[in-house]
């Protein structure tokens, strides 16, 4: 009697100990990770393979690319375990097996061809000419259920490169449930135009379930706020906050603090074919002239750039070269334009070229917080080794129309030096002769063949040379003159894990992110 | 009725002369027109193949002249063709019908809110001329005429969410996220509708007609309530109605600094984008709500004041 009392007390004792842990396990709160960003999606279903969409979606962690970009700005193999140059026009692609789709369906050959083939659809949500144009495909050929031929129009050393961009993300067609399949760690729940991104961890990823149950990218382009915000714990990750605050986080020590540079150039592109500045020495001598540590500490906190040495930052490890030095000398500039004859004869504290006072027409546009502070501190550095400068605020293009027409000398701008990882985008668009935004009118035939020789080598280890020579030309003959790499800075609540600031701005999400208990 | 069709006439005339001030404006814009859709369609990139920009400029006619450019535009406004966005390709239409709820129930909430407090304000202040009521109504309305809304904003968050921790410091779609952005426009509200008010309440009391009530010993709650206010309603209505106009506008900041959906937002991100179909849709928008609150406004105050009718039969 004892014992069967005992025996249904621990029988009930044990089933209560098991609801209660299977309960706990139920009702264990999810995790959610938020995180206020300066941008959002721009429509309520972006499809990552148009516009650029895929910047976000790629961020988020629900579209994958064939192959990824490492945080040295190398490729790395994603969903594509290995690939194999065949010919000029060749690529032999393997692709990673088990890979799943967010509906459960398994990735084959199949769909990535598909997957490409709607970049050229128009009207499809896909459609993508620029990508289209990028990639210049000829042909894909599935040669077995993980294995892809791909075959370009003409030889393009690029091609790898531009699969690592995030628009050339390989997705299945949505439909109600599922608006858009992707391959990633997180699955796609909904977006809101241009205020929030929703996703929600994909237990059947490839490389392992998520930690977070839930991503939320929030949308709030005032730093200010996005800050308040992480203090009122309303998000627990502030993707780029504001330069100033951090400066402030730094100096105490306080608060988790990351911070990475990014490919994202501020460089001067002055007139070549013309002007004051066809002049070597005075090109060199505005180069000297700049204090880049000061421009960055003033315009940027002293925490929201890199000085710039070339034009690629430091830690893009794979091409920089990383023997360039742009110093700041403004007795050797001063000692350059006396050589040059470039002197102050009149004695009104600016120096004359052919009789006339050097007077710079310096010109940036909005957009970027940090362009008009540099333009306005330039102006300050300038006048100290005797040079002029009026600055003027205009638009991109009207001032690319002003520079080749000679009505300014300088254009101050912000590229990204390298968005697909590959290193001749930047020097092939900007100071190949002849290239599209050549505006300067800059020609080295020496550089042309460089540039040449490396679209037509297709391994790395042949491209670095050629790319570190491309650099070197150009920092001596200043087509460009570079100031400064962006560095994103980011502040978490102090309980984030595994996050990392990439040097593209295009990776965030990982199953490795997690948030503390 | 002849007041009627002059107002809708000079209604039809103003719209068409912004739209032809707008598409001009964006059309003669420095910089090349195909780069610009190009740079808002891929956000980030700045330079972008020949073939690229050449495509752009058959899609959206750019090569024709200004005025074929321009017909054509205006022809599909008026068929209700309002085009697409540059940015994310969506119809502008539907963008707009998508945040047009956001704005116009922080509008009407503020607006709402900020009248009763001003109506309260200032009939206290009418009511105690001169105390430390009137003084403190005259003082709340300059420091809230002199506080800028972004200030505001950050101010109310810094106190609300980040110390207090009571309500959201940012967001959409919930009654708490409507809190803050309502305070701020309420408050700006407030600020210049007790100034008017108390004006125009004053104004109406030195009318000779409250002293022949008094004499004729009408109640003072009656003189305000009956008489007084209804006095000062009709130059009220047109202040009211210029906020109303107004709050759609400011919303701009408080949407923004609050990263709200509504039309403000929109219109400062499609400016920066440069997604010129939302931007010319905005402003035309904008311009129609302007000169319809304007055109209500003069119509119902025609037809209910008697002055305003004498003077339209006296120019008749």
């Amino acid at each position: 009697m004892f014992f069967s009392k005992f025996s249904k007390l621990s029988l009930i004792s044990a089933l209560s100990t098991l609801a209660a842990a299977s309960a706990s396990a139920e009702n264990r709160a999810p995790k959610e990770l938020v995180i206020a960003a300066p941008f959002g999606p721009k429509s309520s279903v972006p499809d990552p393979r148009a516009r650029q969409n895929g910047w976000l979606s790629n961020r988020a962690g629900v579209s994958e690319t064939l192959i990824g970009l490492g945080y040295d700005m190398s490729m790395q193999p994603r969903l594509a375990l290995s690939y194999e140059n065949l010919s000029q026009t060749q690529w032999k692609i393997a692709l990673r097996e088990g890979v799943k789709f967010h509906d459960g369906s398994v990735l084959t050959a199949a769909d990535v061809k598909d997957s490409f083939a709607k970049l050229d659809a128009e009207g499809h949500p896909a459609y993508n000419p620029r990508l289209s144009k990028l990639l210049g495909l000829k042909s894909i050929t599935v040669e077995d259920t993980h294995t892809l031929i791909f075959e370009t129009e003409t030889p393009n050393s690029a091609f790898l490169w531009t699969l690592t961009e995030p628009s050339a993300a390989v997705m299945k067609d949505g439909y109600d449930d599922y608006p858009l399949i992707g391959t990633g760690p997180f699955v796609f729940e909904k977006a809101v135009t241009e205020k929030t991104y929703v996703s929600r961890g994909f237990a059947d990823y490839w490389g392992g379930a998520p930690k977070l149950d839930r991503l939320v990218i929030d949308a709030i382009p005032d730093g200010a706020v996005a800050a308040l915000a992480l203090k009122s714990s309303d998000v627990h990750l502030v993707s780029n906050y504001p330069e100033a605050d951090f400066a402030k986080l730094e100096e105490d020590q306080a608060g988790q603090r990351f911070a990475a540079s990014t490919t994202r150039l501020f460089f001067y592109q002055p007139r070549m074919d013309g002007g004051p500045l066809a002049n070597d020495a005075l090109r060199q001598a505005v180069s000297l002239g700049l204090d880049r540590d000061t421009i960055v500490a003033a315009s940027l906190a002293g925490v929201g750039g890199d000085v710039a040495n070339s034009m690629f930052p430091a830690n893009m490890t794979s091409w920089v070269n990383p023997h360039l030095m742009l110093p700041y000398d403004p007795a050797q500039a001063k000692a350059l334009l006396d050589d040059a004859g470039i002197v102050d004869n009149d004695g009104n504290g600016i120096r004359e070229l052919d009789g006339a006072d050097v007077v710079l027409k310096l010109r940036t546009y909005e957009g970027r917080a940090a362009l008009r502070p540099t333009l306005e501190i330039s102006q300050a550095m300038l006048q100290q080794i005797g040079i002029g400068a009026e600055i003027s605020i205009g638009e991109f293009g009207a001032n690319n129309d002003a520079l080749a027409a000679g009505e300014i000398d300088m254009h101050l701008q912000a590229w990204g030096t390298a968005p697909q990882g590959d290193p001749d985008y930047f020097p092939s668009t900007l100071v190949a002769t002849g290239a599209s935004y050549n505006i300067a009118g800059y020609s080295n035939p020496d550089l042309d063949a460089l540039l040449e020789q490396g679209r037509s080598l297709f391994k790395t280890e042949e491209r670095q040379p050629i790319y570190a020579k491309v650099q070197d030309i150009v920092n001596q003959d200043l087509p460009i003159i570079p100031l400064f790499h962006k560095t994103q800075v980011s502040v978490g609540n102090g309980k984030v894990i595994g996050y990392q600031i990439h040097p593209a701005e295009t990776y965030l999400a990982s199953p490795e992110l997690d948030l503390a208990e | 009725m002849n007041a009627l069709l002059t107002r809708l006439g000079g209604l039809v005339t103003v719209l068409f002369g912004i739209s032809f001030i707008t598409f001009a404006v964006t059309h003669f814009a420095p910089g090349d027109k195909a780069l610009a859709i190009a740079q808002a369609r891929y956000p980030g990139e700045m330079g972008f193949d020949a073939e690229i920009l050449e495509g752009i400029r058959d899609e959206f006619h750019l090569d024709r002249p200004f005025i074929s450019q321009y017909l054509h535009w205006l022809v599909d406004f008026l068929t209700g063709d309002f085009g697409r966005s540059y940015s994310s390709h969506s119809k502008v239409w539907d963008i707009f019908a998508g945040n047009l709820e956001e704005t116009f129930s922080l509008a009407i909430t503020a607006l709402t809110l900020g009248l009763a407090a001003a109506f309260l304000l200032a009939g206290l202040a009418v009511w105690r001329k001169g105390s430390l009521i009137d003084r403190f109504a005259i003082l709340l309305a300059s420091v809230g005429a002199a506080i800028p809304s972004f200030w505001l904003s950050i101010l109310l968050i810094l106190l609300f969410s980040a110390h207090l921790g009571w309500l959201p410091a940012y967001g959409t779609g919930t009654l708490a996220q409507l809190v803050l952005p309502t305070v701020t426009l309420a408050f700006w509200v407030m600020s210049s509708q007790t100034r008017l008010l108390r004006s125009f309440l004053l104004e109406a009391y030195d009318q000779p007609f409250v002293e022949t009530l008094r004499l004729r010993s009408v109640s003072e709650r009656e003189i305000f309530f009956s008489h007084v206010l209804r006095h000062a309603l009709s130059p009220a209505l047109t202040m009211i109605g210029l906020d109303l106009a107004g709050l759609i506008e400011g919303a701009v900041i408080v949407e923004i600094i609050f990263a709200r959906s509504g039309l403000g937002s929109l219109l400062a991100g499609s400016v920066l984008a440069r997604d010129l179909p939302v931007v010319v849709f905005l402003v035309m928008f904008f311009a129609l709500t302007y000169v319809l609150i304007n055109t209500v406004i003069d119509l119902v105050q025609t037809f209910t004041d008697p002055r305003h009718l004498a003077g339209e039969r006296n120019a008749v």
